[in-house]
């Protein structure tokens, strides 16, 4: 925004604001529509008569061109477009024929969420067409441009009782091929620690066929089963979309998980069952979504069929089980006599249910008894309405136990507000939902111990299913469907419970993206990918269509655009489905931790909430708003660099454009660390940072020297010329005495990039203890190097001679503040913190 | 929330008391505007309008038994046939207890089961319904309420001092002899310890890490290397106190009947001189067979199993 | 041949800080005649291959530990020099298991009164160390020797004598409850706490707990030595003398700002107390000053019984250097491992380690063991690097990647059809937009 002016731009801008006549302003602005309209006229007349030309016009693709590609692999993007190459074999395309493979195609590019929307097409007739006889050949042209390929998110939740920080990374198109790596870690006071990575590369090109690895290292707090699971383990799966918008996965689980450290007054059930267990189990999960909106619909329906083997056979491990579940949800809307169109009113109704059947493990015939973290959860404010978490089913003391077999309904009538309206996504809601929980059991009240006991105990625990009410609540309430999660405030009360199960009588909050999950980690891995995440993005390319039309007149010739527009009307009725993946990227994470801890519901909605309400950056293609902001990735970049490079020449331009935000991150990156290190510094650092910045600010712009615009000239004048200037210094000096003095946000900018060392010190300090010898020799030295750099960096902007020193001293100052309290907040000897706190 | 947290010299954000006053007035305002007026309260008492007896509980190992359980590390055989553990810690109390004539069955279990972290603990009968378990710290003193035996420490000054041996010089050795020593690791401590927790070799490898290491630091806490000589020859050492301390009574201290020493020292005799363990190497079990009153005392108390 | 004792240097008026050496000392005394043997307060563990002190160097043999310095000494005499000559059966039981006694509980509660109490470490142990330690030492060994004690003491459930780890345990509370948003953030304070006050207002079964172990440790050592000069033989002292003594002397240091273990001692068992004094001026001396033991020609020395000190040889540039360089190099955090091992295996493979065969073979053994682990976390921490700086590469905040614009697809277009490429598009791309 401040780069050096030239002296004609100057007497332009002059001339600008010289004319300030009202009326010469309107005439051009009537000139400028007058023409603008005449264009379209010409157009329309013109396309007019070349459809009536060319529609049937036999032609032939000589070439595909995709422009702005630098990280996108050749062989990649060839997968994609050589079949448009050749024609169909008996005759060739028509024109009409051509624009539709192309969007398509164009589009399949689009769901890899690798570029930016729109992707504008640009054809373009060949010239020596005669060469090829009578086909017009026609060049293909897309022009892309590539999303950020890496976002880092950073932040801390704080609420229902957990306090987590989170880092998140997401890597696209890692390899050029449209893979992304996902990296999570949080740590909490509930989900312990919990971190995964997970690799996902489309298979032959294919934006509906994708093969994912991943991993996960976890530990939980079960409060329910008053005790703590510790899981490691990795998966991976094949997933596909069928023409119709089914989803399939198939894929493999192997976790090693521990049930530990157990609370003081856990029930015996539980103390039998804590240690170690293996699953190795391969599973296939069937998604049909058909609901308009998954997380308040009011028509369409929804299925879900999963089934899971475990330890049967081949696949060995520790536990053998079969467990099979459905779900299924539908929904009608209702109309009202008097009104016509859509009423708003609209009646839903979900039904679940599964059973875990013993199997025998390996070779062995005789089944094994499930364990608790296999077995079944049903109650909750996301799940079974009106009964605290897990509030169903058997229960020792106050532990859930889970069991073998359940099935819960529910029916809810979704009105929409008197004065609200329908259109606004707050619903009253009136339910009932209830639900079965049973563990497997036979006539005779003992484990099974051969294959047809089990069969018989299985049949007679289904039937045992249909004897007496089933546990159920009715209620009212308010709900809420914000675009990631689904908010419910509901006043409800048990009608029907047995004995020993927690229910729950008035108000109860639940936010959840999924309203009844399954609660167990492999289907909290599952829920990843649950349809409900595909929301926001969903609900994205209407709006994005919008800003088709600024951003393709930049992109290519004017005329190109009302072809996009309809191409972009295309994009967007195919984006829905395609969005699912990157949404499974974000939104895992949460639902990925609140699985592992079995409470997906409110976790996953809260932090892929709270994360499109205050995250750091919005969902996908957040260039365009940065850019808006006007962060300037090459100047962070290059200014980053001149940071760690301590013997970089320093150019005096380099601050002349002095952006915040890249000392922004760093500074609050640095929090981050501190923050996984052990300690909360957040306010004191910025507290420090701001009147830090103003006092050195006030001092060095004292001691910088005074640039009058006349000392110019003789600064490159050999008799006042020293001999000691650094070249840059002296001959730029007096070139433009813009950057000599020094502006406020200059300086924060020089400090804040400055800061970079002593962040990546932090980030050692989340490893290591710094409260030690090679923590504090580490630190001195980032606090050097920071010193360094930024003294530099003054005496350079600020064309400080032979006062280096001066400078640095209190800079220095400045530093060692934050390099102690990174010592601080690190554990350690904690020799330095006892001193003070004994002393 | 920066300003809810303090440096680490620990001193607290600047706050106005006036502050929290008000917060908690405010609390106790909401707390009464909360609370549910009475007539509807009883309405809400009717709810939930049936209640069915409670559903049964998933079939687990253990539900059968009924009396004091032990938990050990043991096999399922064993605990059905109420050998003695293969844990010298679960063994000393496994003896303690039978010897003072307390009715139990063990039941085979992890460290992830205690409330310590460790086992043995207990969880008994008396009284019905209770679940709080007894760590192998309270044991002896819950022993000691339930059959009204003394407690041996009172009577003989030269119990503590002797008692270090155990819990010190021969502990040391045995957890060389067990986890350290390779031969040994993998022919007792891998299937004793290892194999049972799960089936799957990589989990395995990484447990049997994890027991080494841990074995490891334990011995690594008193000295920067460890020295099999000095365990040994120290475990040597005690043996003979041990022996010269027993001399020819039947019991130690020469007591009627055996007790909590007696216990803890069968624990180790018996397993360094049981054939079933399956030791690879043995040199402790030789230097212990030096000691003829050790061994026969050890195959006295072996009677009671 | 001259015998040089290494050991830790004197503190508290005592000869040494560490009871070991306390211990050895006390023993060399008993049996030594004064010219066979010199006392050298090098106060680095690093002079012995063992890497621990007390160390015996004879000639280019060392041994260390007590326990193999008294076994080197009998087989050096040929059975001259040892106490426990002739002790019978039940003497000698007595001595094995009162001195694993003393050992064992004795070094917990030292650990707990010296180090593990704050106040007492800040304000006597670490000064003390100050005094004895050469300039790079005394920034490194005191938190390497305050940490380990700490962890020795751990299973006692003592830590509340530990200020810091209350600290740490409120912050974790207080941030937990924090984040549950429980309390009201102005109700969570963490006033400065001193043991005392911690100990009489919070945690009353500490106070029990120290008790107990007080008592455990001194009523059987009371009642066993009776009032008899010694503790086994009426006439003669045994190696449980020493090292009674030096646990003892420990415990009865005077002025700790924090005096539990003293006041107990002298409360419980007074016989002790008389007992410790007696041996201390008769076998160390009451008034050691660090000056005795490190500018010491070892004739000049003012406590009553000289201990034969000589003048540890002062750091020269060289080793000093070489101890901030170990130092630097056991500090980061994998280089660590390696020497660990390394110094081991040197211990063990040395010819002259005083090392038996066996003994070294299974040092070694262990510094493989090691070195397995050490090689894992190596490689984890060389392919995360690699990821990291290929990543960097890989968007080009290292500088060599310039991101070069490719056609994937298709030909360049020349130039000129270019041109009238802009033509015809306008042609094509209108129709597009009518379709």
């Amino acid at each position: 925004m401040s780069t050096p002016l030239s002296s004609e731009d100057e007497d332009i801008f002059e001339r600008l604001q010289n004319r300030t006549d009202q009326k010469v302003l309107e005439e051009q602005q009537q000139a400028i529509n007058e023409r603008v309209n005449a264009i379209y006229q010409k157009a329309q007349t013109r396309l007019g008569e070349l459809i009536d030309q060319n529609s049937t016009l036999p032609c032939a693709i000589s070439s595909v061109q995709v422009v702005g590609t630098p990280h996108t692999s050749r062989r990649f993007l060839e997968r994609i477009f050589n079949p448009l190459l050749e024609s169909p074999k008996d005759r060739p395309y028509t024109l009409s024929e051509v624009l539709q493979v192309v969007s398509a195609r164009a589009d399949k590019l689009n769901r890899f969420d690798i570029f930016q929307q729109p992707i504008s097409i640009f054809l373009d007739q060949k010239t020596d067409a005669d060469s090829l006889g009578k086909l017009t050949n026609i060049d293909v042209f897309l022009t892309v441009k590539e999303k950020s390929r890496v976002l880092l998110k950073t932040g801390t939740d704080l609420g229902n009782a957990e306090g987590s920080a989170y880092g998140n990374l997401l890597w696209r198109n890692v390899f050029g091929g449209a893979e992304t790596l996902n990296l999570n870690a949080s740590l909490g006071t509930r989900t312990r620690s919990a971190y995964q990575a997970a690799f996902e590369s489309p298979i032959f090109s294919d934006p509906d066929f994708r093969v994912e690895f991943g991993g996960i290292g976890s530990s939980t707090q079960k409060p329910w089963a008053s005790h703590e699971e510790v899981l490691k383990g990795a998966w991976t799966k094949l997933r596909w979309l069928t023409q119709s918008g089914q989803r399939h996965e198939l894929g493999y689980n192997g976790f090693w998980r521990q049930v530990t450290s157990l609370s003081e007054n856990a029930s015996p059930a539980v103390r039998a069952s804590a240690g170690d267990s293996v699953k190795s189990s391969v599973f296939h999960s069937w998604v049909n979504e058909q609901r308009d909106n998954p997380l308040l619909p009011s028509r369409g329906y929804y299925a879900k069929l999963f089934n899971e083997v475990a330890g049967w056979g081949p696949l060995r491990g520790d536990v053998s089980f079969w467990k099979s579940e459905i779900e299924t949800q539908g929904a009608v809307p209702i109309p009202i006599p008097g009104i016509k169109g859509d009423s708003g009113i609209s009646l839903t109704t979900a039904f679940r249910a599964g059973i875990l059947y013993p199997l025998g493990l390996g070779s062995d015939p005789r089944p094994k008894p499930s364990r608790i973290n296999d077995r079944f959860l049903l109650g909750g404010p996301t799940d079974v309405r009106g009964f605290r978490q897990c509030g169903l089913g058997p229960h020792e003391g106050s532990d859930a136990l889970g069991g073998d077999v359940y099935a819960a309904g529910s029916a809810n009538l979704l009105l929409p507000l008197p004065r609200v309206g329908a259109d606004k996504p707050l619903r009253l809601q009136a339910f009932i939902n209830g639900g079965r929980l049973l563990p497997l059991r036979t006539a005779q009240k003992s484990t099974p111990t051969t294959s047809e006991e089990a069969k018989d105990a299985m049949i007679s625990t289904v039937r045992e299913l249909g004897s007496g009410l089933p546990s159920v609540a009715a209620g009212l309430g308010l709900v809420y469907a914000h675009p990631v999660a689904r908010f419910e405030l509901n006043f409800s009360l048990p009608l029907v419970i047995r004995k020993g199960e927690e229910s729950r009588k008035g108000l109860q909050l639940g936010i959840g993206i999924s309203f009844l999950p399954p609660h167990n980690p492999t289907s909290g891995l599952m829920a990843q990918y649950y349809p409900p995440q595909q929301q926001p993005y969903g609900g994205h390319p209407s709006a994005q269509n919008l800003q088709f039309f600024p951003s393709s007149y930049s992109s290519v010739s004017g005329h190109t655009t009302p072809s996009q527009a309809s191409y972009g009307g295309f994009g967007a009725s195919s984006n829905q489905p395609a969005q699912a993946y990157p949404g499974a990227g974000y939104g895992g994470f949460g639902s990925m931790a609140g699985g592992v801890s079995g409470r997906m519901g409110e976790q996953g909605g809260l932090r892929t909430g709270w994360l499109a309400a205050f995250g750091t950056e919005g969902y996908d293609g957040e260039p365009p708003l940065l850019e808006e902001l006007g962060v300037n990735f090459e100047h962070i970049r290059t200014k980053t660099l001149t940071v760690l490079n301590p013997f970089a020449r320093i150019d005096q331009h380099l601050m002349d454009d002095s952006d915040l935000y890249g000392a922004l991150l760093y500074i609050v990156l640095y929090g981050t660390f501190l923050l996984l290190s052990g300690k909360v510094f957040y306010g004191y650092i910025y507290g420090v940072a701001v009147f830090g910045t103003v006092a050195l600010h006030l001092i060095l712009s004292l001691m910088s020297p005074t640039v009058d615009p006349g000392s110019g000239p003789n600064a490159a004048d050999p008799n006042n010329y020293h001999p000691h200037h650094k070249p840059t210094v002296s001959n730029a000096s007096g070139a433009d005495n813009f950057s000599a003095t020094l502006t406020f946000p200059r300086s924060a900018s020089v400090l804040g990039y400055c800061f970079l060392p002593l962040v990546l010190t932090s980030l050692v300090g989340i490893l290591i203890p710094m409260d030690t010898l090679f923590g504090y020799l580490v630190t001195t030295a980032a606090v050097g190097w920071c010193t360094y750099s930024s003294s530099g960096m003054f005496c350079a902007v600020t064309q400080m001679r032979g006062m280096r020193g001066l400078v640095a001293y209190p800079l220095a100052l400045f530093y060692v503040v934050f390099g102690i309290m990174g010592i601080f907040s690190s554990r350690g000897s904690g020799s330095l913190a006892a001193k003070t706190g004994a002393a | 929330m920066s300003t809810e947290n303090r440096d680490g010299l620990g001193h607290t954000a600047p706050e106005s008391p006036s502050a929290d006053e008000r917060s908690t007035s405010r609390t106790a305002r909401a707390r009464d505007l909360f609370s549910v007026p009475a007539p509807i309260k009883r309405i809400f008492d009717r709810f939930p309008l049936v209640v069915y007896p409670a559903n049964d509980l998933p079939q687990s190992r253990d539900s059968e038994f009924r009396g004091n359980r032990l938990f050990v590390f043991t096999d399922a055989a064993g605990s059905r046939r109420g050998r003695p553990s293969f844990n010298p810690q679960c063994l000393k109390w496994q003896a303690y207890l039978k010897f003072v004539g307390i009715e139990f069955e063990t039941v085979p279990s992890t460290n992830h089961a205690s409330p310590t972290g460790a086992l043995p603990f207990l969880l008994p009968t008396l009284p019905p319904g209770t679940i709080n378990p007894i760590p192998s710290t309270k044991l002896q003193k819950w022993a000691i309420e339930q059959v009204h035996c003394e407690e041996e420490q009172q009577l003989n000054i030269r119990f503590e001092v002797y008692a270090s041996l155990l819990d010190h010089r021969i502990r040391n050795a045995w957890l060389y002899a067990l986890y350290l020593d390779t031969d040994n690791f993998n022919a007792v401590a891998r299937k004793l310890y290892v194999n049972p927790t799960t089936t799957n070799t990589a989990v395995r490898m990484v447990l049997a890490a994890q027991l080494q290491q841990a074995a490891r630091d334990e011995l690594l806490k008193s000295c920067t290397y460890i020295d099999v000589n000095d365990l040994e020859a120290e475990a040597a050492n005690a043996f003979e106190a041990l022996s010269n301390l027993l001399g020819d009574h039947t019991h130690f201290f020469d007591r009627p009947n055996p007790g909590l020493f007696d216990a803890s020292v069968f624990a180790y005799t018996h397993l360094l001189l049981d054939e079933g363990m399956g030791w690879k190497q043995n040199r402790l079990g030789r230097v212990l067979r030096k000691y003829e009153n050790l061994v026969q005392h050890r195959e006295r108390l072996l009677k009671c199993f | 041949m001259l015998l040089e004792l290494h050991v830790w240097g004197p503190a508290f008026s005592l000869p040494s800080i560490d009871a070991q050496c306390l211990a050895t000392m006390t023993y060399f005394s008993l049996v030594l005649p004064k010219d066979a043997w010199v006392l050298v307060a090098s106060s680095d563990p690093s002079v012995s291959p063992t890497n621990e002190l007390p160390a015996l160097r004879s000639g280019a043999t060392w041994v260390s530990r007590f326990r193999n310095i008294v076994d080197y000494l009998r087989q050096y005499s040929g059975g001259e020099w040892d106490l426990d000559r002739d002790l019978t059966g039940g003497e000698r039981a007595d001595n094995i298991a009162f001195s694993s006694f003393v050992e064992s509980r004795g070094q917990s509660l030292v650990d707990l009164s010296l180090y593990v109490s704050s106040q007492n470490y800040w304000d006597k142990t670490s000064p003390a160390y100050g005094a004895i330690l050469q300039w790079p030492n005394q920034w490194i060994l005191p938190p390497k020797i305050h940490a380990q004690a700490k962890l020795r003491t751990e299973h006692l459930g003592l830590s509340s004598l530990d200020l810091e780890a209350i600290r740490e345990q409120k912050d974790r509370e207080h941030s937990a409850a924090v984040a549950a948003g429980k309390i009201p953030k102005t109700l969570i304070r963490n006033p400065r706490e001193t043991v005392s006050t911690l100990l009489s207002k919070t945690s009353q079964q500490n106070q029990f707990r120290l008790e107990a172990l007080t008592a455990e440790f001194f009523e059987p050592l009371e009642s066993l030595l009776g009032h008899q000069p010694y503790f086994l033989s009426p006439d003669r002292p045994t190696t449980l003398d020493c090292l009674a003594l030096a646990y003892l002397s420990l415990a009865d240091i005077p002025d700790l700002p924090f005096s539990w273990l003293r006041d107990a001692m002298r409360s419980k068992a007074p016989g002790l107390t008389a007992y410790t004094d007696r041996m201390r001026r008769h076998h160390l001396g009451l008034e050691v000053k660090v000056i005795d033991a490190l500018s010491a020609t070892s004739t000049s020395s003012t406590s009553s019984p000289s201990l034969p000190w000589q003048a540890p040889e002062r750091a020269s540039f060289a080793t000093l250097g070489k101890t901030l360089y170990d130092t630097l190099a056991d500090s980061t955090p994998i280089l660590k491992h390696i020497r660990l091992n390394n110094r081991l295996r040197e211990a063990a493979l040395a010819p002259h380690s005083g090392l038996s065969g066996k003994e070294s073979k299974a040092v070694s053994a262990y510094a493989l063991a090691r070195k397995h682990d050490l090689y894992l976390s190596i490689g984890s921490v060389v392919v995360s690097l690699a990821a990291l700086v290929g990543y960097m590469a890989h968007i080009g905040l290292v500088g060599f990647s310039l991101a070069e614009q490719e056609v994937p697809s298709g030909t360049d277009p020349d130039p000129d059809a270019d041109i009238d490429a802009v033509v015809d598009a306008g042609q094509v791309g209108d129709f597009l937009s009518m379709l």
